[in-house]
């Protein structure tokens, strides 16, 4: 069957009522959850990431998925409104979007964001559909080395992750790798660190950990300041002026191929393709002093740019099983947990599933920007609840969908502890996105190397005997060396450069 | 005030202890099988890499000595995040004696005022939604049951 006959019946299957509804909620969720400064998209999927385990796997996966990019469209509300953004990669829009606003531009600037998201997200989804299939037909070259490299791959770009201090990085990726050791070993089954609790047979439950980590630990960041509610600016019209077309038209299509790149490219981010838009647009423009003082190109490249980028990075995860950021991490959990792994094998053994997760996605960007033009006005009075309300209703959703996991005492107890820990890590400025990343990846990793020695009787040469799997170690050893080896390069142009002089 | 750079050497000192943990708990399984890595192979190593890694940033955070700011920005941010973790505490051990219903109310009814200005009947309506609603909710639509009190009277009511 061909990509477009199967896109074709993924729509199909999308456009039924149960999983239109999933993609509306899920949109509706994201859209709240990036309308609310201090909470992100990580901390909203993994709240509502046990919610789903009642749900059939598509439509639990169409629901976080829809939340994760609707949090791009939510998060523009804010930082137009009011100078804040509700999530990182809404940060540059605040730059020009808060200045449109304050020269009652806000509608215009709102309305461009959303029409750039729908369009970056679009385009994005369109080119996963060619993209996917012959990415994933490489799965036929795929047994347990190349997985172990795969994960390889995955860890080796926790560097891009680690953010200003790479050993707080490893430290923080450790931890992760550390949190998957208790419990049986997969290759013998023995207990391991159990401790003699029962309840530890099946190790720490990684819902539990990262609902902690990132859910409640935001919490706990901003109880720090007495924040009682947020007020916003007027709103006006949403209609666009030729002109406004004219000049956004350029920065969209630009938007939406830088975001496509950097999406598909595990730990840059949808904050990294909405500055590099910015940046670019500010480069290209006629007169860059326009930027900062409420320019519309300042608006339409970043927000289209982070959208594509948002739909983009689900592709490392559906066809190599690399999730390149936390979210994608817990949406990555969402799938082991209904059973299914995702990577090369998913086109094949799920494909009907995969398919219609697509084609959602195309659903889920008409969805959102139906919600975010004409009702942006109602997304606005969400910010009127005080805080204090609505830190209680997420403090009890998170109490719920943790116990929910395995009507476990103990898992809400972990997800306690891990909250303090989550909150002190990240006061001390250690990334949690790595121990995300090696939390989920941990187990296959383990699982993975034990498999390819027994199949080599131990002889670590298994790993360089396909081109795949010694591929992808040249490839995590490049991504770990080069940019340890930027700062000695640059130092040796200057020196260089400094020689010619003399 | 706790200083930032005081919390990180206690968070490292705890970390390097796991490590040293984890690598002498794997030495206590087997490190390595005919063919391949034992159960201990894993705890070894990562133990060993954690231990180091702390030790390495501790030894960067006695080397480099500047003014360390503080780890709360005030002593009334400390007090408010204490008393969340303090109440969620409370919320967990509640949870297994009195259920999920009487156990949210209570926290509801008393978090929203100790951080908000909402009046009294606002503030139980929150509760009670938060509460009753949320269980009949997740109880009802999604078939999520939630903790029921250990006390049996409680049970008798229905709780």
């Amino acid at each position: 069957m061909d990509v477009i006959s199967l896109f074709m019946s993924g729509l199909w299957a999308a456009m039924q009522p149960d999983n239109l509804l999933y993609a509306l909620v899920g949109c509706v969720i994201g859209t709240a959850v990036g309308v609310l400064p201090g909470v992100g998209p990580v901390a909203g999927v993994a709240i509502l990431l046990p919610v789903t385990y009642g749900m059939t796997p598509v439509g639990a996966l169409i629901m976080l998925a829809a939340i994760y990019y609707g949090t791009m469209y939510g998060g523009t509300i804010t930082s137009v409104l009011m100078n804040v953004p509700g999530e990182a990669a809404s940060v540059v829009t605040a730059i020009d979007g808060y200045q449109m606003a304050q020269q009652g531009r806000a509608g215009t600037a709102l309305a461009i964001a959303a029409i750039g998201s729908f369009i970056g997200g679009t385009i994005a989804t369109i080119a996963i559909l060619f993209i996917a299939v012959p990415l994933s037909k490489l799965s036929l070259y795929f047994g347990p080395p190349e997985f172990f490299a795969l994960v390889l791959v995955g860890f080796a770009l926790l560097v891009t992750l680690a953010g200003d201090s790479v050993a707080k990085g490893v430290i923080s990726a450790i931890l992760g790798l550390a949190l998957t050791l208790p419990g049986l070993d997969p290759m013998s089954g023995v207990p391991r660190m159990t401790f003699g609790v029962p309840q530890m047979l099946d190790g720490f439950g990684f819902v539990p950990i990262l609902m902690g980590l990132f859910g409640i630990s935001e919490i706990l960041l901003n109880v720090e300041n007495r924040r009682q509610s947020i007020l916003t600016a007027p709103l006006s019209s949403l209609v666009l002026t030729r002109r406004d077309w004219r000049e956004a038209a350029a920065p969209i299509m630009r938007g939406s191929l830088m975001g496509f790149l950097i999406g598909v490219v595990p730990g840059l981010g949808a904050a990294t393709a909405s500055f590099l838009a910015y940046a670019v647009e500010k480069r290209l423009a006629a007169d860059p002093s326009r930027f900062g003082n409420g320019a519309i190109e300042g608006v339409a490249g970043p927000e289209t740019a982070n959208n594509a980028s948002a739909n983009a990075a689900l592709l490392p995860l559906l066809t190599l099983g690399i999730p390149g950021s936390a979210t994608v991490a817990l949406i990555m959990g969402a799938f082991l947990i209904h059973g299914i792994k995702p990577g090369p094998f998913l086109f094949t053994e799920h494909s009907a599933l995969v398919w219609t997760l697509i084609a959602s996605m195309v659903v889920g960007n008409v969805i959102l920007l139906v919600l975010n033009l004409p009702l942006v006005g109602i997304w606005a009075k969400v910010l009127l609840i005080p805080y204090p309300v609505l830190f209680t209703f997420i403090l009890v959703f998170t109490i719920v969908g943790t116990y929910s996991i395995d009507s476990s005492l103990f898992d809400v107890a972990v997800m306690l502890v891990f909250s303090v820990v989550g909150y002190v890590m990240r006061k001390l400025g250690f990334p949690m996105a790595p121990l995300a990343l090696t939390l989920v990846l941990g187990p296959q990793f383990e699982t993975s190397l034990g498999q390819s020695l027994v199949m080599s009787d131990g002889d670590p040469v298994i790993f360089f005997r396909s081109w795949m799997s010694t591929g992808l170690i040249v490839v995590a050893v490049a991504a770990v060396l080069l940019p340890l080896l930027r700062p000695v390069m640059r130092s040796t142009q200057r020196l260089r450069g400094q020689d010619s002089e003399v | 005030m706790i200083q930032s750079v005081n919390v990180l050497r206690v968070a490292l000192a705890v970390m390097i202890a796991a490590g040293v943990f984890l690598v002498v708990n794997g030495l206590q399984l087997r490190y390595y099988v005919r063919t391949g890595p034992g159960p201990g192979f894993f705890p070894v190593w990562i133990g060993a890499v954690l231990a180091a890694s702390g030790l390495y940033l501790m030894a960067q955070g006695f080397l480099v000595r500047e003014d360390s700011e503080s780890f709360f920005p005030s002593r009334e941010a400390a007090q408010r995040v204490g008393l969340v973790v303090l109440s969620l505490v409370c919320v967990w051990v509640a949870l297994e004696y009195l259920g999920f219903r009487l156990a949210i109310l209570g926290f509801a009814l008393i978090v929203p005022q100790l951080f908000g200005r909402q009046s009294i009947a606002t503030t139980v309506v929150i509760a009670v939604v938060a509460s009753f609603g949320v269980a009949y909710g997740f109880e009802r639509w999604l078939g999520v049951w939630l903790p029921t009190p250990e006390l049996e009277f409680l049970q008798r009511l229905g709780l």
